[in-house]
């Protein structure tokens, strides 16, 4: 697996905000095979809240979760970061979600996906100069 | 004798012809043969009181097609067996059309039906894609990982395969819960107390309730029975209090998690029949406003997903509403907390649960 350092050589941080009990596990294995530095929460509020704590290279979040959906997520973290990827994962093949995501400036992956997709996205996302 | 010119729209406007003109006419025909409509039964040859009053028996009894003779005399027999068979085409004509246009309802009816359930059955497929597709991007983002991996034996990637396996299951209960969706049982009637739905329910869920630190608070006052099917209204309180334990589980034990269930009289009906009135409430969040329209549709749910079907409250509704009742959700204002509604008739009156898709 490709660790993903980032500039300074530790591993880039990664939140990941997904409430489902079987996908979060799997989402959090796949992103340390990639080399990140997993912070998981299962809800959107608990996602804000360390948001305001700590920072992070990257965040994967759930659209649909309690206590505040992928976009408040995405959002909360632009108002800090206007650069920090955001990768909003929905299993609605939704336009309004999809322009909803876009405008706050998050890409959007469907469910169904695979590792390779997500790694592909990441890839993209940190990829630094 | 088979002459008569008895059109039947055309027969009241010359009842006046009949009735004065007629008199002066020879009693010969004044139409040509053939043109005549044949009546389907001819009472007697000549108009009598009997055949008249065959005529209107006929009427009375559904059958327009019989008639009462004419002698074209233009006397009182024959001016009453034109009037009276005058009426039978007409009443039979408007009878014939309301038959038909009732014929026109039901077919509009069967394709609303029809549209209601394809209509339900879209917002099924819509839901079940939506939840299948976790447990699949579960399985294909874990193949996935482990075809990367061959040189990795089987004991290696046990955890992986535990993974899939519970994704795979997952995938069926979600099917076995839209088939349980689809098959509606008729009801079970029989007299029982209004509490003890909610009783059995309290009892099954003891458990999940006390391990969340929820104070259940009952207060049903003491009410005669009515007829209800247990089990499935049983169903429809075990529902409601998974929800409220799933809303108070948002909520930090200290600030105190309770569910409250009144039991009362309810409002009469517009016969007079008195009903019962189930509140239960929470001091969960409740349910947001926007949403609120949206929850008894079915696989509308809020609840982190995998932890709800989004059916339960589709299911409740459907449950109250076969038993002739009715259950709405009336949000919250300032301290009072949102709470479901149910009103359930004392005599179940069992609301045709064969109609839903």
């Amino acid at each position: 697996m490709s660790l993903a350092p980032s500039g300074d050589g530790r591993p880039l941080r990664c939140l990941l905000a997904e409430d489902d009990d079987l996908l979060g596990p799997v989402l959090r294995s796949l992103l340390e095979a990639a080399g990140y530095e997993v912070h998981a929460v299962a809800s959107g509020r608990a996602a804000l809240e360390l948001l305001g704590r700590a920072e992070f290279d990257v965040v994967v979040t759930d659209y649909r979760m309690p206590l505040g959906n992928g976009v408040d997520v995405l959002r909360a973290v632009r108002q800090g970061s206007p650069s920090c990827p955001v990768i909003v994962i929905s299993g609605y093949a939704d336009e309004a979600v999809e322009a909803e995501v876009r405008e706050a400036g998050g890409r959007l992956l469907h469910k169904p996906f695979g590792a390779s997709e997500l790694r592909r996205e990441l890839e993209a996302l940190t990829s630094r100069p | 004798m088979g002459a008569q010119s008895e059109r039947p729209l055309a027969a009241v406007a010359s009842a006046d012809e009949v009735s004065s003109g007629m008199r002066a006419r020879p009693p010969a025909p004044s139409l040509p043969e053939g043109s005549a409509v044949e009546p389907e039964a001819l009472v007697g040859s000549q108009p009598s009181i009997e055949s008249i009053s065959e005529v209107l028996v006929g009427i009375a009894r559904g059958d327009f097609g019989v008639q009462s003779p004419r002698n074209y005399r233009g006397d009182a027999l024959d001016v009453l067996s034109y009037l009276v068979n005058a009426t039978a085409e007409e009443v039979g004509a408007l009878v014939r059309a309301l038959r038909e246009e009732r014929r026109e309802l039901e077919r509009a009816q069967e394709t609303l039906v029809t549209q209601g359930k394809l209509a339900a059955l879209g917002e099924l497929a819509g839901g079940v894609a939506h939840e299948l597709n976790q447990p699949l991007t579960v399985m294909q983002a874990l193949c996935e990982l482990l075809l990367e991996r061959p040189e990795r034996t089987i004991e290696s990637c046990r955890d992986e395969i535990e993974l899939i396996a519970a994704a795979a299951g997952r995938m069926g209960r979600i099917v076995a819960a839209v088939r349980t969706f689809g098959r509606r049982t008729g009801l079970n009637l029989a007299p029982l107390a209004p509490r003890a739905p909610v009783d059995s329910a309290l009892l099954l869920l003891a458990e999940q309730l006390r391990v969340a630190s929820i104070r259940v608070e009952l207060d049903a006052r003491d009410l005669s029975p009515i007829t209800g099917d247990v089990d499935a209204l049983q169903q429809v309180f075990i529902n409601l209090l998974i929800n409220a334990r799933d809303a108070l589980l948002e909520v930090q034990p200290a600030l105190g998690r309770r569910v409250s269930i009144t039991i009362g009289p309810g409002p009469t009906d517009e016969r007079g029949e008195p009903s019962v009135l189930y509140v239960i409430s929470d001091t969960g969040p409740g349910i947001p406003r926007e949403v609120a329209p949206r929850i008894f549709d079915p696989f509308f749910s809020t609840k982190p997903v995998g932890h709800g079907t989004g059916l339960g409250l589709s299911i409740t509704h459907g449950i109250v509403l076969d038993h002739g009742g009715t259950i709405r959700y009336v949000p919250g204002v300032a301290e009072l907390p949102g709470r479901f509604e149910i009103v359930l008739p004392v005599r179940a009156a069992s609301a045709g649960g064969g109609q839903r898709a």
